[in-house]
């Protein structure tokens, strides 16, 4: 149908109003079909065309007050609850990092350099906050394709320390968000599109065993999995789920149950256990992190065992600013602490979650999944780590621990989730059959699908502009 | 006959979330429907209900799904939620106190007991 000049004009004036862009041809699809249906009805009443599209358009009302109503409902708003606990969690970590940060060498300096990493990272947060998240939606390949370059310039030039490229392996936490980007891009392509999504994960697996670092291969491969295991079931891919959850999860099953029963896996998983099978060797750190807790009280500071007599918990836990900052905050200042921390942190993830729920749009959806599954298997890993089990050497407790570059990297992070928090939840993905996916159809007159060859005359796609 | 905008106006919330309570409908389904409940003595204007439907839908009251009308274009209809249903149920007796206050009012209000 064309569009009235008269339709036309009330419309530019609603969508005038509304500061939120993303949202103007939505409002403008409904208005324009409650116009259309109020057209059809006056002209089965005897109007004429013009005469039943301005009775139409008088009874819709005053198109500023509609305009500005709507703009009052569509504004974004920023997600205070995740604001709110981001700077709880920042005081804690400073709060801790107080006391412990005198006790290492170069600590303070540490400290400090933390403060203004603090800043840098809200910096950080809010221009990702404000630059919109649907980039990752409209450049997925050339974001990801950035990212790997980069990283893999990292380890080119950068020095590793201890056997590792650190500064890579920073860059890794950013993968599942480019990757969530790279699922988005693949709807409807089928199981081509899922061996696509495996490929780019391939090959940010790959960075990662280069870098090398455990603990970040599995975090991808979950958080990935996660991901496109969401994506499937959302039936983005268009093909049966059955059938792509056994693509996915036959080789992700295979290759962890081929590494886990690698001797060297066995090894660490038992010691992950049963640290006292080998307590001066690999289950060193294990077997002291269960004592120093063993002692700890329930609040205030805990006693060590009688055969440390005179040692210090900062002399016998090594890195208790980063590492284990959750152990000697526990055995520093009682249980309390470590379920104030655990509660603020779960708090955190789980409201996270029940937004990602919210979200319309399938990006929305998996970039804030992306996002938030790489923040909670952070905390997960390291509180598991910290209470004396480490199957997998812990990262960095998200916005608490020691590390500039983690806090970052976390930072863009929840910035992102803010993004997405936004203005997420009135975006939307459309239909094949509208203007959603118009770009990809609109100049294709035949189409194969699903096994049904479609003539598109393209009567459909039109797009209020 | 219609009725004074600002004697709605409260309750115009509760009257689409009843709306929806049988079944999924788009906007101008909701209006057409209204009308003819009321005896055409509700007219719902399209401004004041795209902003309400939208606001509600924010608040997790109701869901959206785009669908293929029968004149084979596209609507947005919308669907009433559980949290809806419970708003509803509230708006439902907050509204029943209020006209039986006011009928009480207007029949010479209840009889009253003296102060002491």
């Amino acid at each position: 149908m064309n569009r009235h000049i008269k339709v036309k004009e009330y419309l530019d004036i609603i969508c005038s109003q509304i500061r939120y862009k993303k949202i103007h041809a939505e409002i403008c699809e409904e208005i324009e079909n409650h116009i259309n249906d109020q057209i059809e009805a006056f002209k089965a009443q005897g109007d004429n065309d013009e005469t039943a599209t301005i009775k139409a358009i008088e009874q819709m009302g005053d198109p500023v007050v509609i305009g500005t109503e709507l703009d009052r409902v569509h504004r974004p708003k920023p997600e205070w609850s995740i604001i709110v606990l981001t700077f709880l969690l920042l005081a804690a970590g400073n709060f801790l990092r107080f006391f412990t940060s005198p006790q290492e060498s170069n600590g303070l300096e540490l400290y400090y350099k933390q403060l203004i990493f603090t800043a840098i990272g809200f910096a950080l947060m809010v221009l990702c906050y404000y630059v919109d998240f649907t980039l990752i939606g409209k450049y997925p390949k050339l974001i990801f394709l950035s990212l790997f370059i980069f990283t893999i310039l990292i380890i080119v030039i950068s020095n590793p320390v201890h056997g590792r490229f650190v500064y890579a392996s920073y860059l890794l936490l950013l993968f599942p968000v480019a990757f969530a980007g790279i699922v988005y891009s693949m709807r409807n392509k089928g199981y081509w599109g899922i061996i696509f999504c495996g490929m780019c994960f391939g090959v940010s697996f790959i960075i990662s065993l280069t870098v090398p670092s455990a603990t970040s291969c599995i975090l991808l491969a979950l958080s990935c999995l996660l991901i496109l295991t969401a994506a499937i079931l959302k039936n983005w891919f268009a093909v049966k789920k059955f059938y792509a959850l056994l693509l996915i999860y036959l080789p992700a099953l295979t290759f962890l149950s081929i590494l886990f029963s690698t001797k060297v896996y066995r090894k660490r998983l038992k010691i992950a256990l049963f640290p006292s099978i080998d307590p001066t060797g690999a289950g060193y750190i294990e077997n002291i992190i269960r004592e120093i807790l063993s002692g700890a009280n329930f609040i205030g500071q805990g006693i060590l065992p009688k055969s440390y007599n005179g040692i210090s918990v900062s002399q016998l836990l090594p890195d208790i600013n980063s590492d284990h900052l959750l152990t000697y905050t526990i055995h520093r200042f009682g249980w309390i602490a470590f379920i104030i921390i655990t509660v603020l942190l779960s708090v955190l993830i789980i409201r996270s979650i029940i937004l990602c729920f919210k979200q319309k749009s399938a990006l929305a959806f998996l970039v804030s999944t992306a996002a938030t599954t790489t923040i909670a298997m952070q905390s997960l890993f390291y509180i598991v780590a910290n209470l004396g089990f480490q199957i997998f050497s812990p990262l960095s407790l998200p916005l608490i621990s020691q590390s500039s570059s983690y806090l970052l990297i976390n930072m863009c992070l929840i910035g992102i989730l803010l993004s997405v928090f936004r203005t997420g939840y009135f975006i939307k993905d459309k239909n094949d059959n509208n203007r959603g996916s118009k770009k990809a159809s609109a100049n294709s007159f035949l189409r194969f699908e699903d096994g049904k060859l479609i003539i598109d005359f393209n009567i459909h796609n039109f797009t209020p502009q | 006959m219609a009725i004074d905008k600002s004697l709605m106006a409260g309750s115009t919330t509760m009257l689409i979330l009843k709306l929806l309570e049988d079944k999924d409908m788009y906007g101008y389904q909701m209006i057409e429907q209204l009308s003819k409940m009321s005896n055409n003595a509700f007219t719902l204007k399209a401004g004041t209900l795209y902003p309400l439907l939208h606001s509600l839908e924010q608040q997790g009251m109701v869901t959206s799904y785009d669908d293929n009308a029968d004149s084979g274009r596209v609507r947005k209809y919308y669907s009433i939620t559980k949290k809806g249903r419970r708003l509803l149920a509230d708006k439902k007796a907050e509204w029943e106190n209020y006209v039986s206050a006011v009928n009480q009012v207007l029949q010479g209000g209840a009889l009253l007991e003296p102060a002491y």
